[in-house]
């Protein structure tokens, strides 16, 4: 053994306490110093530092439990409103839309079931009101043309416009003036 | 003699050890859980508070930098991702932030107060009177060692020594390269055994 390998070896010893030593040369390392007892001793020294800064620390940073507990109180999170599933929060949105729909699709009839007034081939809330006395009015108007003659007119000369015009006017056919405003 | 090296790897801190059931407190934490939040707090909020005050040497900075960090924590527990990093280094990144922001926001006011005071800058690391007390001599020696180490060193020194996380850990929290926490450990370790030579390799 020379006295550069011993220099070398000794080097060596803060990087092995260190743990940057690769495997080959922390081999390396633990050969020589068994049979080496200048670097057994430096390697002790070296090794001594971490427990000597753990020990240290650790008794001077040690934190009191009751302070430990009372941050821990001020840091853990309150446990928030239990919040509903999503099917729950939307349930009531979804009913009123179902029902929304049920209403518009009974309404124009297209479902099936529908009630039998509203089915096919049934008189329609349309042409009831088609049959409102302004249609009546209409129709008495045609009347004269449309209706078959009555049988003691049967034999009679076609009315003259004069009979007719003795007949009550209908607000149909009264004439309506219009004037401006000044 | 014996044929064992100086130090078994395999009683170094691990750090994936606890990681299944840190995930699965996570987990309950994220569904609601909150007895999960306890079991993680008290978990973590020592080495958190150990981290703190060994950074900052101020009890009521460190329950501050304690009380911010796991309520941020807390609060983005959903962003933490398992696959970047360990909880534990996610927390520290986070402890070690705030503590860089008070020490930042002490030292402007408390610098210029000594200025005009004439006193010297307290040494942030110095335990307080009483804190002291529970030192025997060889801690009190060492603990003012590593108060002495720059806040660099001082952060890297006391991620490695007491946290024992990996470089690669100390760098995520640190914000640094793996290499350059490698680097700073080397002069962080250097200096304290140069400060604590009357004490090192004493068995």
């Amino acid at each position: 053994m020379t006295d550069s390998d011993r220099d070398h070896i000794i080097s060596l010893t803060a990087d092995y306490a260190l743990g940057l030593l690769a495997d080959g040369e922390r081999r390396r390392v633990d050969a020589h110093v068994r049979q080496c007892a200048a670097c057994r001793a430096a390697l002790r020294r070296e090794l001594s530092i971490e427990p000597l800064a753990r020990g240290a620390i650790l008794q001077a940073a040690r934190p009191a439990p009751e302070r430990l507990a009372a941050v821990r109180a001020a840091v853990i999170p309150r446990p928030a409103p239990r919040a509903l599933p999503p099917y729950r929060r939307l349930a009531p949105i979804t009913v009123v839309t179902v029902l929304m729909g049920l209403g518009l699709l009974l309404g124009s009839g297209r479902l099936p079931f529908a009630p039998a007034v509203y089915a096919d081939n049934t008189p329609t809330l349309t042409v009831t009101h088609t049959q409102t006395p302004t249609a009546t009015l209409a129709a008495a108007r045609l009347e004269p043309a449309q209706s078959p003659p009555a049988p003691a007119q049967a034999a009679a000369p076609a009315p003259q416009p004069a009979a007719t015009s003795a007949a009550p006017q209908t607000p149909e056919t009264t004439p309506i003036t219009v004037t401006a405003a000044p | 003699m014996n044929d064992q090296p100086l130090l078994n790897w395999a009683d170094l801190p691990a750090n994936d050890g606890a990681a299944d059931d840190t995930a699965g407190l996570i987990g309950r934490c994220l569904s609601g859980e909150q007895p999960a939040y306890v079991e993680l707090y008290d978990l973590f909020s020592g080495g958190v508070y150990r981290l703190a005050y060994s950074l900052l040497g101020d009890a009521q900075d460190a329950e501050e930098v304690l009380q911010d960090s796991f309520e941020y924590a807390f609060r983005r527990l959903n962003h933490f991702d398992a696959r970047k990093s360990a909880f534990k280094t996610w927390l520290y990144r986070i402890a070690v932030s705030r503590c860089r922001n008070k020490r930042r926001r002490k030292w402007l006011p408390s610098f210029s107060l000594s200025v005009f005071d004439g006193d010297e800058p307290s040494d942030p690391a110095a335990p307080l009177p009483d804190e002291r007390a529970q030192l025997n001599e060889q801690q009190r020696v060492v603990w003012a060692a590593v108060g002495e180490l720059s806040p660099k060193l001082r952060e890297v020194a006391i991620l490695r020594y007491y946290a024992g996380l990996p470089y690669g850990e100390i760098g995520i929290v640190l914000g640094i390269p793996a290499k350059t926490a490698e680097s700073r450990m080397r002069l962080a370790h250097k200096a304290l055994r140069e400060r604590l030579s009357d004490i090192a390799g004493e068995e």
